[in-house]
C-alpha cells in the first residue's frame, strides 16, 4: 500500500507517503464492514460523540466537520478536529468518519493518514496515527501537529472490502 | 520592496503639507492612510501572531509536579548559579547560559570541563519547546538539565556526588525535603561510591553499576529532582519584547509615531521580506520566531567535527532516554507523553536536521547554528541566500528554497533581525545562599 499510491503526483509527495501510517482494524475483506441501511444520523451511540453526527453538528467545542469523496469515489472521509481554533505546535486528536458517497457507515477499514503542507513541500512535524476504531465507521486519529499557518492537507489511504481510495482533505490553519 | 516607494512618496507629501501650514487634522489623516496601506490585513494578522504580547501562557509540564512550584524554582535557581555541579568546581549551568548574553555564551561550541561539539542555546523561552537540545534528543526540560551535569565535556560531574551534594549542603538539603520529602543517608561509601554514574569513563560505570539497584534508584531520584528544579527555575526566563513588538503594537493602534520610532524604513522592509519573499516565516514563526520543528538547512560541519545525524539520532536517543516522558522518573500519564508517542523518526525527514532556534535577541546572539558554524548574521543569511533548487547538503537533503534576495534586500533583513532583541522579562540574579567560592565541591 505504501508503494503504490496513485495520488503520487505532486514533486513533493514521496516524502509524504513514507509518513503514512495506519491502523488494521478488523477483516478488511468482511462483507459485513459496510453496514447497509444505516444512515450518518442514526448510527451514534455514545452521547458524547453525538455532536460528530453529520449535518447537524454543534461544532462550538471542537473544528468544523469536512468531508471529501475519494478519487476513485468508493468512500468518503468526513474529519473533525478535537479542538477549535486549530492548535499551532501543539498535537492534538481529530476523529475520521467513513461512509460511503451515500452515507453508508464503513466499519474496520485499514486506514492509514499522512499529510503537510503542499505549498512548502513539507509533511506533519509529527507522526499521526490511527489508534482507534470508535464503531460506527469512526475512527480515532492521534498525535496531529501542525508548525505553521497556512494551507495544510490530511491525506487518507482506505481499504475496505477489498477496494482502495485515496482522499485528500485540506483546510487552513489560522 | 513595496513599501519604500510609497513611504517616501507619503513622507514627502506630509513634509510640505506641515510646511504649508495645512490643518493638523488632515496630516492626522493621511497619517493614517499611510500607516495602513504598508500592510495588508493578512499581512497585520501574521506580525499579530508574530508579537510576544502574542505570547500563550506557558503550559503545565505533566512530566514534572514541581515545574511551577516557586520554591523548586528558588531551589533550580541556586542549583543553576553553583559551580559546586561540577567535577572541577568551575563549571555550572551558567557558565554556558550566562544571563548577560541572554543565557549564552558567545562560543559557538560550549566550553566546559572540555570543548563540546555543540553551542549552548539561549534559555528566555525555552521552556515552550516540547524537545530539547539542537537534536530533540530529550523531551522534557528537567530530563535536558541532567545531560551537562553527566558529561564528561561540560559539568563532568557523576549521580553520586551531585545527590551527595544535596544531601551534605544544609540549604539544599532543608528545601530539598519540603519539596520531595525525606533525603536517604548517603554517607556508607561501600554502598555509595564517591565517584558513580553512567559515564563515559569505565570505572565511573563500573562503580555505578556495582551498585545494588535500589542503591541506583536511590541515587538517580535525588539527581532527576535537581533537574527538575533546575527546569522550575528555567520556566521563568522569558524574553522581553524588543522594538518589532512595539512596532506591531503601534500599528495595531494605527500610532504612525510610535511606529516610526518602534523601527526604521529599512528595518520595516527587512520585516516585510521576512515574511514575504525571503519565506523566513517558513519555519521561524509564532511570537519565538521557531515552529520547534527540525529542518536540514544543508549546514557544513563545524570543523574537526564528524559527520552530525542531527535529528535522525536525536529522536532514537528519546525515544530509549531513561528519563523520557514514559519513563518511571517522569510524573506525567501515557496520555500525556503525544510528542514522544507520535514522534516523527523517518529518516529521510530527520537526518542531518537541527531544532529551529528562537530568533529572539537572535542579534546579541553570535555565533549561529549548531556548532558556530557561523560567526554573524551576514555569514547566516548568505547561506540561505546560496540556497539552489538542488537541495545539496552535507548529509540528506536541504529543506531550503532559492530566495535570490540582492545585496540591498540582505543589508534590510539584517537590520530588521536587530529589533528582536530586548532584555529578559524575568531578572535572573538573585543567587543568595551559594557563592561561587564556596568550598565544598563535589570534589
Amino acid at each position: 500500500m505504501r508503494n503504490k499510491n496513485p495520488m503520487s503526483t505532486g514533486k513533493w509527495f514521496p516524502a509524504f507517503f513514507l509518513l503514512a501510517t495506519g491502523l488494521c482494524l478488523g477483516a478488511c475483506s468482511d462483507e459485513k464492514s459496510v453496514s447497509s441501511g444505516n444512515t450518518p444520523a442514526a448510527v451514534t451511540s455514545k452521547p458524547d460523540e453525538a455532536r460528530e453526527t453529520q449535518g447537524t453538528a454543534d461544532n462550538t467545542a471542537r473544528g468544523p466537520s469536512m468531508t471529501e469523496v475519494g478519487k476513485n469515489g468508493l468512500f468518503q472521509v468526513t474529519i473533525q478536529s478535537d479542538e477549535a481554533p486549530l492548535p499551532l505546535n501543539r498535537i492534538h486528536s481529530w476523529t475520521a468518519r467513513i461512509t460511503t458517497p451515500e452515507g453508508r457507515i464503513v466499519d474496520n477499514a485499514i486506514l492509514m493518514v499522512y499529510g503537510g503542507m503542499p505549498e512548502h513541500k513539507h509533511g506533519f512535524p509529527s507522526k499521526p496515527e490511527v489508534t482507534a476504531n470508535l464503531g460506527d465507521g469512526r475512527y480515532r486519529i492521534e498525535g496531529v501537529k501542525f508548525n505553521m499557518p497556512g494551507r495544510w492537507e490530511m491525506w487518507f489511504n482506505v481499504r475496505a472490502l477489498d477496494q482502495d481510495d485515496k482522499v485528500i482533505i485540506s483546510f487552513d490553519v489560522p | 520592496m513595496k513599501i519604500s516607494p510609497l513611504y517616501h512618496l507619503l513622507a514627502g507629501s506630509l513634509a510640505l503639507l506641515a510646511l504649508s501650514g495645512f490643518a493638523i487634522k488632515a496630516t492626522a489623516t493621511e497619517t493614517d492612510k499611510r500607516v495602513d496601506s504598508a500592510w495588508s490585513d493578512a499581512e497585520i494578522s501574521m506580525l499579530r501572531s508574530l508579537s510576544l504580547h502574542s505570547l500563550t501562557p506557558l503550559q503545565a509540564d505533566p512530566s514534572n509536579a514541581v515545574a511551577d512550584d516557586p520554591r523548586a524554582a528558588a531551589l533550580g535557581q541556586k542549583l543553576f548559579f553553583d559551580p559546586r555541579l561540577s567535577a572541577n568546581g568551575e563549571v555550572s549551568c551558567a557558565s554556558c547560559h550566562q544571563p548577560d548574553r541572554y543565557f549564552t555564551d558567545g562560543l559557538g561550541q560550549a566550553q566546559g570541563i572540555a570543548t563540546t561539539p555543540r553551542g549552548a542555546p539561549t534559555l528566555l523561552g525555552a521552556s515552550y519547546y516540547a524537545w530539547f537540545f539542537w537534536d530533540g534528543r530529550r523531551d522534557s526540560q528537567w530530563a535536558q538539565a541532567l545531560g551537562p551535569l553527566e558529561s564528561g565535556q561540560e559539568h563532568g560531574g557523576t549521580r553520586v556526588e551531585f545527590a551527595r551534594l544535596i544531601v551534605a549542603d544544609p540549604v539544599y538539603h532543608a528545601e530539598y525535603e519540603t519539596l520531595f520529602g525525606a533525603l536517604p543517608d548517603l554517607s556508607d561509601i561501600k554502598r555509595f561510591p564517591k565517584q558513580a554514574g553512567p559515564s563515559a569513563e569505565r570505572n565511573i560505570t563500573d562503580a555505578w553499576n556495582a551498585m545494588s539497584a535500589g542503591d541506583r534508584q536511590l541515587v538517580t531520584r535525588i539527581f532527576v529532582n535537581i533537574g527538575k528544579s533546575l527546569a522550575a527555575y528555567e520556566r521563568l526566563l522569558m524574553p522581553g519584547p524588543g522594538r518589532f513588538d512595539n512596532y506591531v503594537e503601534a500599528l495595531q493602534e494605527h500610532n504612525a509615531a510610535a511606529m516610526e520610532e518602534a523601527m526604521t524604513a529599512n528595518e520595516v522592509a527587512g520585516l516585510k521580506l521576512f515574511v514575504g519573499k525571503a519565506m523566513c516565516i517558513r519555519c521561524h514563526n509564532g511570537p519565538l520566531f521557531t515552529d520547534q520543528g527540525f529542518h536540514n538547512i544543508g549546514v557544513p560541519f563545524a570543523e574537526g567535527l564528524h559527520l552530525d545525524w542531527g535529528r535522525y539520532q536525536g529522536v532514537q536517543k528519546a525515544l530509549k532516554d531513561e528519563f523520557n516522558c514514559l519513563s518511571e522518573y517522569s510524573d506525567a500519564s501515557q496520555e500525556d507523553c503525544t510528542e514522544l508517542r507520535f514522534a516523527k523518526t523517518l529518516k529521510d525527514e530527520t537526518i542531518g536536521a537541527f531544532k529551529a532556534p528562537t530568533l529572539r535577541n537572535v542579534a546579541a546572539t553570535a555565533p549561529y547554528m549548531h556548532s558556530g558554524q557561523f560567526a554573524d548574521l551576514d555569514a547566516v543569511l548568505d547561506h540561505y541566500n546560496k540556497a539552489t533548487t538542488s537541495r545539496k547538503a552535507p548529509i540528506g537533503h536541504s529543506d531550503l528554497l532559492p530566495i535570490n534576495l540582492t545585496a540591498e534586500e540582505l543589508v534590510q533583513l539584517k537590520a530588521f533581525l536587530h529589533t528582536l532583541t530586548g532584555p529578559p522579562a524575568v531578572a535572573p540574579y538573585n543567587t543568595s545562599g551559594i557563592s561561587p567560592t564556596n568550598p565544598n565541591r563535589i570534589r
